[in-house]
């Protein structure tokens, strides 16, 4: 009988693929199950118990509110850094010299930001120092609803702009430099190139930048809310991930509904992935630039 | 003439312009914070006062706390996550070279899926099976975690950096009569050495950044990462003392802007030779 030999090429790909599927894989299905099943005591499924007492939680609609209006940084940050690369991307040594600076926003901590605005935004901070200079009232910021969320998007962009940055100046250093001489030749104005020449042809990169940072508006709050406003006052600037931590460790903890706001939290993002995808297909199938 | 002059002055005043409003953005707030660190509570605030400079808040935070210890963690924490990711990493990419294609396919799809699931929707089950375990409070969960998050990128940036090698210098080596130990020591590891820098940099920063992670799975004062520490100290005091949060956040941030300054060439000859299309 012959005997069954193991190619060892395949014994550590297959030894992280198990790592990883225990790590990720496994995690991520036993919470969409958890979701269905009560974890007060017994362990019987209960079917949409838990989403019933989500939604009926009095915020709901304001926390999902929350999570969403924080994806608005995204198209922002796109903006900003893609137009910033290509102002600077026919003179190299200044756009290196930007990439390296606006890099630096990037690779600190958030705490620091936390930090930091939370002290700008403080009663005796910078803003009402100003407010105070314009002679105005001094006011409480992070106690208003608007103020917090325009706060912690603008950090958000603030802290991702670089990347975005280092990314698209990658996908321009790529870009056939024929391509834009022939539109100048042609007559088009630097806003035509811009919108019909550069932004179609790093397709791939804005879908990769624009995913990751989608990902990381919803889920990734979670160190600005705590430092900043814990949630606060009452429910008013939490969003999905905050309420997912609060349920799942501090008081009357419920895993069960903890695990439903994390499965609407992957609902939201996979409406985002469906209207990318949709978009791609449908540029595609008409020949639209996308 | 006069006209193309003009609007070449315009132009070249905006650019400057733009260049300044970034270096402001991203210099800025930490000059601020800097020179603020070292003022007292009351001078900063009553601003009318005599300004008397001190570095008070920099002996407050290292003699009352014990910020040796958490640097030590974090430390700790860094050094076996990079370890095994970088050992692990480096010869499953070069086993995954050798195998079929499809095989190879199916990793890739694996990994990228993997790197795209959020933390929330894992933590819960995550949780639950250290603590059945009794690892909560341990280095062992951050370090499984850290790992796990590392190993896909790593695993998909050195098979990238080997699919750039030419297949000709292997196969010349081949019948020169190396082995495969020596492939690997002599037209591998050189040919990636700029990938290797930028994986150990990504794996440290994302390490280092982590707030999520260690905040729930080490929470107790001896196992404390950097990050959490200072966010535990400075959620007490910061609120009225604010020279010294500004000198905490400097300790915290100086030594992360001065390395990323000295090793910034290297991170972006890593990433030239990763992302450049031939």
């Amino acid at each position: 009988m012959k005997r069954f030999k193991i190619n060892r090429n395949y014994i550590l790909p297959a030894i992280s693929i198990v790592f990883l599927t225990m790590i990720f894989v496994i995690p991520f299905f036993t919470t969409l199950t958890k979701s269905f099943i009560s974890t007060q005591g017994d362990s019987t499924v209960i079917g949409f118990e838990n989403y019933r007492r989500l939604f009926s939680h009095a915020f709901f609609s304001q926390m999902t509110c929350n999570t969403i209006i924080l994806a608005t940084a995204v198209p922002i940050t796109i903006f900003i850094s893609l137009w910033i690369v290509y102002y600077f991307s026919n003179n190299r040594n200044l756009l290196h010299l930007v990439r390296v600076v606006s890099l630096i926003p990037y690779i600190l901590p958030i705490i620091v930001y936390g930090f930091l605005v939370s002290y700008v935004f403080g009663y005796k901070g910078s803003a009402n120092n100003l407010m105070q200079w314009l002679n105005f009232e001094p006011r409480e910021w992070l106690a208003n609803h608007a103020a917090t969320m325009t706060i912690i998007i603008s950090i958000i962009i603030w802290a991702s702009f670089g990347q975005g940055i280092f990314i698209f100046s990658i996908a321009i250093q790529n870009l056939n430099k024929r391509y834009i001489q022939l539109a100048e030749v042609d007559g088009c104005s630097r806003m035509q190139i811009f919108f019909k020449i550069i932004v179609p042809n790093i397709g791939k990169y804005i879908l990769f930048f624009s995913i990751s940072l989608f990902l990381w508006c919803i889920t990734g709050a979670f160190p600005l809310i705590q430092i900043l406003t814990n949630g606060g006052p009452g429910y008013m600037s939490t969003t999905l991930d905050y309420y997912t931590y609060i349920k799942a460790f501090l008081s009357n903890s419920d895993y069960g509904v903890a695990c439903a706001s994390a499965v609407v939290q992957l609902l939201i993002i996979l409406c985002f992935f469906a209207t990318v995808i949709t978009i791609r297909v449908i540029g595609k199938k008409y020949h639209v630039a996308s | 003439m006069s006209q193309v002059r003009v609007s070449q002055v315009i132009s070249i005043t905006i650019k400057i312009l733009a260049v300044g409003l970034i270096l402001a953005v991203s210099f800025l707030p930490f000059v601020f914070v800097i020179i603020n660190s070292f003022k007292t509570a009351q001078s900063f605030i009553f601003t009318d006062l005599d300004t008397e400079w001190t570095a008070k808040n920099y002996t407050l935070l290292f003699s009352n706390f014990d910020i040796f210890k958490y640097i030590t963690n974090t430390l700790i924490i860094i050094a076996i996550v990079v370890l095994i990711t970088m050992i692990l990493s480096y010869f499953c990419a070069y086993c995954l070279y050798h195998t079929k294609k499809r095989f190879r396919n199916i990793c890739f799809a694996l990994f990228v899926f993997v790197s795209f699931i959020p933390m929330p929707l894992i933590y819960i089950p995550l949780y639950q099976f250290f603590a059945t375990l009794r690892l909560i409070d341990t280095f062992v969960p951050l370090i499984t975690m850290y790992t796990a998050a590392a190993l896909p990128f790593a695993i998909l940036y050195y098979s990238f950096a080997f699919n750039k090698i030419p297949p000709n210098v292997i196969r010349s080596a081949k019948t020169e009569g190396c082995n495969s130990f020596q492939i690997v020591m002599k037209i591998f590891f050189p040919a990636t050495k700029n990938i290797t820098f930028l994986i150990v940099t990504l794996i440290i920063l994302m390490c280092l950044k982590d707030f999520f992670v260690a905040f729930v799975f080490a929470p107790s004062d001896s196992n404390r990462t950097i990050m959490v520490a200072i966010t535990f100290i400075l959620k007490q005091w910061s609120t009225t003392n604010y020279p010294f949060m500004f000198a905490v956040l400097a300790t915290l941030f100086i030594p992360i802007i001065a390395i990323f300054l000295l090793i910034q060439k290297k991170i972006f000859a890593g990433t030239q030779s990763l992302y450049t299309e031939q």
